[in-house]
């Protein structure tokens, strides 16, 4: 214990200490180059909301437009953010060569791709649409199995030990779940489990499954969700 | 007459209690002027007239009649102790799949015109036998001991009947359901060794009917082929009493469901009884 606060703690002779922190940013989205168009475009918009652009950071995304801009460029888009009291701080997106050239000469930090926007892709949100509902009003008894094909599954009791329920989409219990759940049986990994009380045997999202003994704690009494994070399976509290 | 009600006493697991219930069940009913028959579902093992006491005036069987070998009246044997009660034996002698479905229909279409209430004794397991047994039934009585394995086997047998009853597959109202947990023992459920009601009940989530206690009276009874509700001293007597109260709409509490605080007479007099039945 000692040692580890002794880590951590700034030592006297070090001038500054480095921390990892998380902050909301706002992306402009530049879908053409002309520096003319933004600046009047920047005019409008700082007018309606003055007090919210003060100094704010701003991250760039060139991704949408036909191709990455110059040094010089970026260096006008810059400026004429500086001028409306914004700050540039970064680029986002896909990085080309020129970008980053564009980017390092005007003292611009590139942040990663962002995984929120490639995940929406067609395919997904077509099936997410697609999903009908299978209801069950009727407790899920031991030796049954439902499968919801193409289908969102909703049982409004509980499902026994030795029952298994299954569905391509996702499946919520308003009751106690104590068999095996299979949600996104088909591939989805958008597919979501949700139940009132989990005592599961299994629990499965596309494929990706956990065994009752290899949960991490029991969940008395609380709404929880089980989900894909990067195919990995997660389990929490609502 | 109105049409009998059906009534199968199920529960997944074997050597539970059902033939026990079933015949306290017919018994009870009877007793309180409902004109009551009992069938023996279990074919090639016939266990219910032993309990009733009738073994020796069987003649013909369930099996006899769905062949048509015989009438259901020349099969059917009229309890000795209660006015309004019946018993269709099973047969010894012929396999488990001698019912086909027709045929117990008919017999059931035949019976439910005489009778107000036609008692079903389940033989052990969720196949044929046991399908066949409660897939005429309007109401099952699942009865289940105070352990994980029979909990288990009536959360099954509650599952066929939720989708292989007649009333499941021609989308009627479902069956009804109610738990008769027997062979309770309140010392064990407090020490550990047993689920108690409340686990059990939460485990089905169905309606309780009745707690019966494990009880010397139950094996008395059998061993004399008197219907244990007859013994009206006995506590397992008076829970099967006050079960079928509860299943006729009355009000009864829970009885037997703690450790009995023992005198010092009645201690003695139980341990003396406790070396008779050895
Ligand atoms: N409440 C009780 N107290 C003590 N013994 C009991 C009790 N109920 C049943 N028994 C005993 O348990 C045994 C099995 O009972 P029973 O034959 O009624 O069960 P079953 O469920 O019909 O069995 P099977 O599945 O073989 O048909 C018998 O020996 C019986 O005496
Ligand atoms: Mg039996």
């Amino acid at each position: 214990m000692q040692t580890d606060e002794a880590v951590m703690r700034p030592s006297t002779k070090d001038a500054f200490q480095l921390k990892g922190s998380l902050f909301t940013l706002t992306i402009m989205q530049v879908v053409d180059l002309n520096c003319d168009k933004i600046s009047i475009q920047l005019d409008n918009v700082v007018a309606g909301a003055p007090n919210f652009f003060q100094q704010a950071p701003m991250v760039l995304d060139f991704n949408h437009c036909k191709q990455p801009p110059t040094t010089q460029q970026l260096s006008s888009i810059c400026d004429a953010l500086q001028k409306h009291n914004i700050s540039p701080i970064g680029i986002c997106g896909d990085h080309s060569d020129i970008l980053r050239q564009a980017a390092a000469e005007n003292h611009l930090a590139l942040f990663p791709k962002q995984k929120t926007e490639k995940s929406p892709s067609p395919a997904k949100t077509d099936a997410s649409t697609r999903y009908k509902t299978r209801l069950i009003t009727q407790p899920v008894r031991s030796g049954q199995q439902i499968y919801a094909k193409d289908a969102d599954l909703i049982v409004t009791a509980s499902v026994s030990n030795g029952a298994e329920i299954l569905a391509d989409g996702n499946i919520h219990i308003y009751g106690t779940l104590k068999g095996r759940a299979l949600a996104g049986v088909g591939g989805d990994q958008d597919a979501r489990i949700f139940c009132q009380q989990l005592e599961a045997e299994l629990v499965s999202i596309a494929g990706l499954y956990q065994l009752n003994e290899d949960f991490a704690q029991k969940y008395p009494n609380k709404n929880m969700q089980i989900y894909l994070d990067n195919e990995r399976l997660c389990i929490s509290e609502l | 007459m109105a049409d009998a009600e059906i009534v199968v006493i199920t529960s997944g697991k074997g050597g539970v209690g059902k033939t026990t219930t079933s015949a306290a069940f017919a018994t009870g009913l009877a007793m309180r002027g409902l004109k009551t028959v009992v069938i023996d579902f279990d074919v090639g093992l016939r266990n219910l007239d032993l309990i009733m006491g009738c073994e020796r005036r069987v003649v013909y069987d369930f099996v006899n009649v769905i062949n048509e070998e015989a009438n259901i009246h020349q099969a059917m044997i009229k309890d000795k102790r209660a006015d309004n009660l019946y018993i269709l034996p099973a047969s010894q002698t012929r396999d488990k799949d001698a019912l086909s479905k027709e045929g117990v229909e008919r017999v059931i279409n035949q019976l439910k015109e005489e009778f107000d209430y036609i008692v079903c004794d389940s033989p052990a397991g969720i196949e044929t036998g046991a399908q066949m047994a409660l897939y005429f039934a309007d109401k099952a009585i699942i009865v289940t001991n105070p352990e994980v394995s029979s909990v288990r086997d009536s959360d099954r047998i509650l599952g066929i009947l939720s989708s292989k009853s007649k009333r499941a597959e021609e989308n009627l109202e479902p069956v009804k359901e109610m738990l008769l947990l027997t062979r309770y023992e309140p010392y064990r459920v407090e020490r550990g060794d047993m689920l108690s009601v409340q686990d059990v009940e939460e485990i089905l989530s169905i309606p309780l009917l009745g707690v019966i206690p494990e009880s010397k009276a139950v094996l008395r009874a059998s061993n004399a082929g008197s219907p244990v509700i007859l013994d009206e001293q006995s506590d397992a007597g008076q829970a099967y009493h006050d079960a079928v109260s509860r299943f006729l709409g009355e009000d009864k509490p829970h009885r037997f469901l703690e450790i009995e605080k023992k005198g010092i007479l009645q201690r003695l007099f139980k341990s003396k009884e406790r070396e008779g039945a050895y």
